[in-house]
């Protein structure tokens, strides 16, 4: 049976058990099509439309166990069902035993995050913590509460799955059967919001912030009202998921032998479309960092690259004001681990959206990519924060991108400035390195002309001072360009060389490093 | 990992010369429907070129729905013109293909076809080059009875091609005619629809060796000619052709029309 055939069982079987025990909570909803849009739903479902995905805190949770580097943390008020809905996935997929809760707390009695993987010995009298190796492989899913009152760097060691205990070190991982991989133990965090309600609890620092993909858990109850009351926690839940599993697909054996074969996050991998790559290079400008700065930036490289940035747009007072206020809610903007994140939570996203559209395909669209950015960006909010004003940054950014690719006619999946790059391969090999670099320039005319709006004017800057480094690129390597667009007949064998020549020569200047990684793909 | 992306995606953001960068496409979508709703026949033999430029000019200007191609003037006026040499090889793939199991398949191949596309020598070298779209061409005057046209090599701004650095005058083979310098020229660097076309000429032709591209030897004088590809029966050969003595052939572009409809 194949990996996606696998999943498909196992997520029905998961959903089958759990429907009479968690009452669904939505999350958010995501709008394909021509109308793309993401809302966030803070519980309250919308009547099923075409082309939507309502997708739910269970959703997230059961895909989240797909994702070695995607660790949820769940926010929220005390009572919503935060600890429920993981528990109940906890009993059902893993079993008693085979999981663990703890509630860590500031003061001498406070739980450690390294608790459920240590003894205490004397030594000489003296007590002392030690990994027991064995435990480390005990469990699939370490549930941490209150994850924001304890000591940060244990919790940072469990959650990077590597515990270091006086001079001990060991893996909270489980071993998938017939091949040399490891499936990683599973963090769930929960935390009360830091206001003014729950005076004990503290915002999460922001290196634990980055660790977690955080969301509020919305409450739901006057939406599910009674419908809550019927659903309880069974006992037999890890019994009934798993002989549903086994019965589905003719298989033998406990969680332990199934479960890391199922959920081998090397079989959900998806590459991104290029265009959902570039999205993420030319969003961020935008939704994370002041406008008006990013172009002036863009502007910089395109002067010093011989161009008179003409991206201008007409500001009424409110266009740029408005992002600036969205992004005052922020506490702060994008670092490295958030694009793993965003490529995680994408993944996760196409991969919930194959799970209920039926094809349990997991590959990631430029729409996944904006989904997740809007997400990534609403979990980075203040506590208290109004939802929704950095999505409709996301939207904005979207809506352009789109704009721009249809009036350069570009095919989907593929990237601005890699069809202009390539359709300058194209014209050096028909009519030499001047229709080569004319090709570029013709490119950046296209690009850098009055805007419509900020998002059109940062993304357009964008683009078009990657192209402006791609000719001082191509300039600077004149000849060896020449000479691979010479040599190399096949158009696959002059996009390798190409590549090659700009990892050669990509740390001459971070610039190249930073603005023609579209090159590598 | 960035993949190979075919010229056909990506032609419409290649830089063009003589300054005709093209207008991006609103959509592809749109293009193909374009191109479905058209069709080609040729215009009657004229004496000469020019004759039959301002035939076939005179003829779109009298219908009412010409989809011809045409020129936007300085003054902002449009003039139609002759199909370019790329323009009569698409028309010609297009329409084999369009009509692949009917005999008529081959009707655009059965007479040579002029095009406002020009080849122009330099006086006393073996250089040329090849215009797409000439001026002097598109806007001959009606009484000309030259066999090739004067004109200023160097002031044309086009790519330069030497005549030593391939096969001219003689068939060539397949492999010979995708990598020739001059039928690139020819078709504007469209390397796809330049092996589709030899393609069928090798299979309609049954034939190893065809589409030989001529060109003027000791050049007396700067000129140039109208570039021309000839009938299957004569190979499919391409070159510059004496515009007085060959007299005019050319296709117009009319719009596909539905029952009852008129031109």
């Amino acid at each position: 049976m194949n990996p996606a055939e696998l999943r498909k069982h196992f997520i029905e079987s998961l959903y089958e058990t759990l429907d009479n025990v968690v009452s669904p909570t939505p999350y958010i909803e995501i709008t394909d099509g021509e109308k793309f849009d993401v809302k966030l739903l803070d519980g309250k479902g919308n009547l099923p439309k075409p082309d939507t995905t309502e997708i739910t805190c269970l959703d997230m949770n059961i895909a989240s166990l797909f994702f070695d580097d995607f660790n949820i943390l769940l926010e929220g008020i005390t009572g919503v069902g935060k600890t429920y809905t993981t528990d109940v996935l906890s009993k059902a997929v893993f079993g008693p035993g085979s999981y663990n809760t703890i509630r860590l707390g500031g003061g001498l009695l406070g739980a450690s995050a390294l608790e459920p993987f240590t003894f205490t010995e004397l030594d000489n009298g003296v007590p002392k913590s030690r990994i027991a190796q064995e435990k480390c492989q005990q469990y699939g899913l370490l549930f941490i509460d209150e994850i924001n009152r304890g000591d940060t760097q244990e919790v940072f060691q469990a959650v990077d799955g590597e515990i270091h205990v006086n001079g001990d070190t060991g893996y909270l991982r489980i071993p998938i059967p017939g091949t040399d991989r490891h499936k990683k133990l599973a963090i769930f965090g929960s935390m009360n919001p830091a206001d003014a309600q729950h005076s004990s609890a503290l915002e999460l620092d922001l290196a634990g912030e980055n660790r977690f993909l955080k969301f509020t858990f919305p409450n739901g109850v006057e939406e599910a009202g009674a419908s809550q009351l019927d659903k309880r926690a069974y006992q037999n839940l890890h019994d009934q998921f798993w002989d549903s599993f086994r019965k589905r697909t003719g298989m033998k054996g406990t969680w332990r032998d199934l479960y890391p074969l199922v959920a081998d996050p090397e079989t959900v991998k998806a590459e991104l479309h290029h265009d959902a790559r570039e999205f993420i290079d030319v969003a961020l400008g935008y939704v994370s960092k002041d406008p008006v700065e990013v172009i002036k930036r863009n502007a910089g490289l395109l002067k010093s690259t011989g161009y008179e940035a003409r991206c201008t747009f007409k500001d009424d007072g409110n266009d740029v004001q408005r992002v600036r206020d969205a992004q005052k809610n922020l506490k702060h903007g994008f670092v490295r681990r958030d694009l793993k994140k965003i490529h995680n939570f994408a993944s996760l996203l196409a991969f919930i959206k194959g799970v209920k559209a039926g094809t349990y395909d997991a590959s990631v669209s430029l729409h996944d990519i904006a989904a997740s950015i809007g997400v990534v960006l609403e979990s980075k909010k203040i506590t208290g924060s109004a939802d929704g004003s950095v999505l409709a940054l996301v939207n904005d950014a979207l809506h352009s991108y789109k704009q721009i690719r249809a009036r350069m006619n570009i095919p989907s999946d593929i990237g601005v400035r890699e069809l202009v790059w390539q359709a300058a391969m194209y014209a050096e090999k028909e009519r030499g390195f001047g229709a080569y670099n004319s090709t570029i320039i013709q490119g950046i005319d296209t690009l850098n002309t009055p805007a419509k709006g900020v998002a059109d004017a940062v993304l357009r800057s964008r683009l078009a001072a990657d192209l402006a480094v791609l000719t001082h690129f191509s300039n600077n390597y004149k000849t060896d360009v020449e000479t691979i667009l010479r040599e190399e007949q096949n158009p696959e064998a002059t996009l390798d060389a190409f590549r090659v020549l700009y990892e050669q020569k990509k740390a001459q200047a971070s610039v190249y490093a930073h603005r023609l990684s579209f090159v590598r793909g | 990992m960035t993949k190979y992306i075919p010229r056909e995606k990506l032609e419409h953001l290649i830089w063009m010369p003589n300054g005709s960068i093209p207008t991006p496409r609103s959509r592809f979508a749109s293009q193909e429907r374009l191109n479905l709703e058209r069709q080609y026949f040729f215009m009657a033999k004229t004496s000469t070129y020019a004759q039959g430029v301002h035939a076939l000019q005179n003829g779109c200007k009298a219908a009412a729905n010409s989809v011809h191609p045409q020129c936007t003037l300085d003054d902002g006026n449009k003039i139609y013109r002759p199909l370019t040499f790329k323009e009569n090889i698409g028309a010609r793939v297009h329409d084999y293909e369009s009509n692949k199991d009917s005999e008529e398949r081959l009707r655009l191949f059965q007479r040579w076809n002029n095009s406002c596309t020009a080849i122009a020598y330099q006086k006393g070298t073996a250089k040329f080059k090849v215009v797409p779209i000439s001026q002097e061409l598109i806007f001959i005057p009606e009484d000309f009875n030259q066999s090739y046209m004067k004109i200023k090599y160097d002031d044309i701004e086009e790519p330069e091609l030497e005549q030593y650095t391939a096969i001219y005058n003689e068939a060539l083979t397949p492999a010979q005619v995708e990598t020739h310098p001059a039928w690139l020229a020819a078709v504007e660097g469209d390397v796809h629809l330049l092996k589709t076309y030899r393609d069928i000429v090798v299979a309609e032709r049954k034939t190893k060796t065809a589409m030989a591209f001529g060109i003027q030897t000791e050049i007396s004088e700067d000129y140039l000619r109208t570039l021309f590809v000839s009938d299957l029966d004569s190979n499919s050969n391409a070159g510059g052709l004496d515009l007085k003595n060959y007299g005019g052939s050319f296709l117009r572009v009319v719009p596909v029309v539905s029952a009852g409809g008129k031109l």
